[in-house]
């Protein structure tokens, strides 16, 4: 099959997982109504800090797809508490519960039914309307100078240049966790967190493919890429990542737990890219380069190299589960029915596939006929084969 | 250590690139479980070429080829039925008598080799069944224990209930001890110097001792007297 039909048909797939139209913008005037609402400082207490409401996660990256069998969306959002708090004035607990009771004013006066329900590092509000959205809020402030600056160090030493490696650093927060040792105590050595540096990270490798992004700059009449929200930057390496997420969905649809988490494919999958245009070159490059050592995995976060996002998978519950194990069989499926979509010479098989393993419904009509007609081996069956017998 | 899902006894690679509608399940328990559209071509002589294809479930345990994988037919295109040969509790498909695969494992220990020579006969008999109704191609043996009694008659080259029964205590007992019994065949002398004993050794390859010996247990349970019984196992085995 010609790459330009095979990067239509992957086109199509994405598309057919891509959130419905409106979700983003929907998920972005949620935020920014909370936001608005807790800098009105005749209602919030926290408006007298600063507080700035971002999206985070898949919302934030651009790399949501289309829900699979689950009830709601997962928009994640960091509360940044900007100015007036450290970790010397308040402790982690008095943090959580000063949002908390903002949150819950909230929800009264936008009369959402459920009841602000607690998390170990945020709060979730649920919203029962046709937009299908549950809001978590995490907490946080601005991580300490001195912090940053060990942060900043590291990345550096990863391998990330030092005006990058500036600019993510400064983002670091400082996050609640009631697991926490001192979390009701007053103490600096809060867990640190940096969504906002994750994505600046996430960016520079989407901006590999500078070309590209130009042209989408220029076709959406802005100055700068960086003028449009990162979802609507629409990249291979966005629409590449949502597909590897749904094939992991559908292969973990009965198993959830076992699944391999969306920071390590995002991760693994932005550092595997290596600035190709195409959908199917981005896949291909992915692929290729995407791997984990199974001895001593090793998936360090881009924002914070201390942190391995494959320490899990060590753990007592990590071993339970088999995620070491499940990784890797997700990884060597996903190249598996990626590099058939990608090397199908028969229509017929790849439209099964992309129902089978992607959950799409490839239309028919836009590609014409099967190009050839791969049959199986076939078996001769000599000898005595056994006889079917029931117990 | 290598990944589970690539260890060479599995073969569970090789296994994908021949069956690629075929996938990889997530692992439980340390075992592999694969999924999908199961295509494939098969002829034979008497019945002609089968090209067909059923959506299964395989679920090869980490012990394989030393335990059978079970496997199972999603759509419900196979009846759940006696004659169909779909075990009821579970709707695992039976391929044919536990020993016999194991034996015919034994010669190609690989989930190629399992598919090629117990899978595929099976679907394609059936595949012939539901469009042709009939018998099945290869021939079927009776339900529940007797057809493994008789199976096993066939495959030691014996006779008889009895001689199957006490083949199958003599492959839970230790070797040295079995080779001073008398034989089973009836032959007048001791099992080590009949040439059943041969048979005996390779099955001996097939499986632990308390596994015969469990396997005699469970055919003991098989009420003899039951009138079903005699005519059940009267076409291959006299009792």
């Amino acid at each position: 099959m010609s790459g330009s039909l095979t990067d239509e048909i992957l086109t199509e797939l994405a598309q057919a997982i891509e959130i419905p139209d409106g979700a983003y913008e929907a998920a972005d005037g949620r935020y920014q109504d909370l936001g608005g609402w807790l800098n009105d400082d005749s209602k919030s207490q926290s408006a007298r800090y600063q507080p700035l409401v971002s999206p985070q996660g898949s919302f934030r990256l651009g790399t949501v797809t289309r829900l699979w069998k689950r009830d709601d969306y997962d928009l994640d959002v960091a509360l940044n508490l900007q100015e007036g708090i450290t970790t010397k004035s308040v402790t982690q607990y008095q943090l959580k519960q000063l949002v908390g009771t903002d949150l819950n004013l909230y929800r009264a006066e936008r009369q959402i039914q459920e009841k602000l329900e607690e998390k170990h590092r945020c709060w979730r509000l649920k919203y029962q309307d046709q937009l299908q959205f549950h809001i978590d809020t995490v907490p946080c402030i601005p991580q300490a100078g001195d912090v940053k600056a060990i942060i900043q160090e590291r990345i550096i030493q990863a391998g990330t240049g030092p005006l990058l490696a500036h600019d993510i650093a400064s983002y670091a927060a400082a996050i609640t966790d009631d697991r926490h040792v001192s979390y009701q105590r007053i103490s600096d050595d809060w867990y640190t967190s940096n969504p906002e540096g994750y994505a600046r990270w996430f960016e520079s490798r989407m901006k590999m493919a500078r070309g590209l992004l130009e042209s989408r700059a220029l076709q959406a009449r802005v100055g700068h890429i960086e003028d449009l929200p990162a979802y609507r930057w629409r990249t291979p390496l966005q629409m590449a990542i949502q597909i590897l997420k749904r094939h992991r969905d559908i292969m973990y649809e009965r198993d959830l737990d076992r699944k391999p988490i969306s920071i390590i494919i995002t991760t693994l999958a932005a550092q595997a890219y290596r600035g190709a245009f195409e959908l199917s070159a981005t896949l291909e490059e992915i692929l290729r380069n995407m791997q984990v050592d199974y001895v001593s995995p090793q998936i360090l976060n881009p924002v914070d190299p201390r942190e391995n996002f494959a320490d899990r998978w060590n753990t007592p519950d990590g071993r339970r589960l088999q995620l070491k194990e499940n990784f890797h069989a997700w990884l060597k499926q996903a190249q598996r029915d990626l590099g058939m979509l990608l090397s199908a010479s028969d229509y017929g098989v790849l439209r099964e596939h992309a129902q089978k393993r992607f959950g799409v419904f490839v239309k028919e009509s836009a590609y014409g006929r099967p190009t050839a007609n791969q049959s199986p081996a076939i078996h001769v069956i000599r000898d005595a084969p056994p006889k079917p017998w029931r117990r | 250590m290598a990944p589970i899902i690539s260890q060479g006894a599995l073969g569970v690679e090789e296994f994908l690139r021949a069956y690629p509608g075929m996938g990889l399940r997530p692992i439980r328990d340390n075992r592999v479980e694969l999924e999908g559209i199961f295509a494939f071509s098969a002829e034979s002589d008497k019945h002609g070429r089968v090209t067909d294809k059923f959506e299964l479930k395989i679920d090869i345990p980490n012990t394989f080829p030393k335990e059978l994988p079970l496997v199972y037919e999603l759509q419900g295109r196979i009846p759940r039925e006696d004659r169909y040969h779909v075990n009821p509790t579970d709707h695992s498909l039976c391929l044919g008598s536990p020993l016999r695969l194991l034996t015919i494992l034994a010669g190609v220990p690989t989930l190629t080799g399992f598919a090629a020579r117990c899978l595929i006969p099976y679907l394609y008999a059936v595949s012939l069944k539901l469009d042709r109704g009939g018998e099945f191609a290869f021939g079927e043996l009776p339900h529940g224990r007797r057809g493994e009694i008789v199976d096993y008659g066939d495959l030691l080259g014996l006779g008889t209930v009895n001689q199957v029964m006490k083949t199958i205590s003599y492959l839970g007992m230790k070797k040295r001890r079995a080779n001073k019994l008398p034989c089973p065949c009836q032959c007048g002398r001791r099992l080590g110097v009949c040439a059943l004993n041969s048979r005996i050794r390779r099955l001996r390859q097939l499986a632990e001792r308390a596994w015969f010996r469990q396997l005699l247990l469970d055919l003991s349970r098989i009420d003899s007297s039951k009138a079903g019984f005699h005519s059940a196992v009267r076409s291959g085995l006299r009792v």
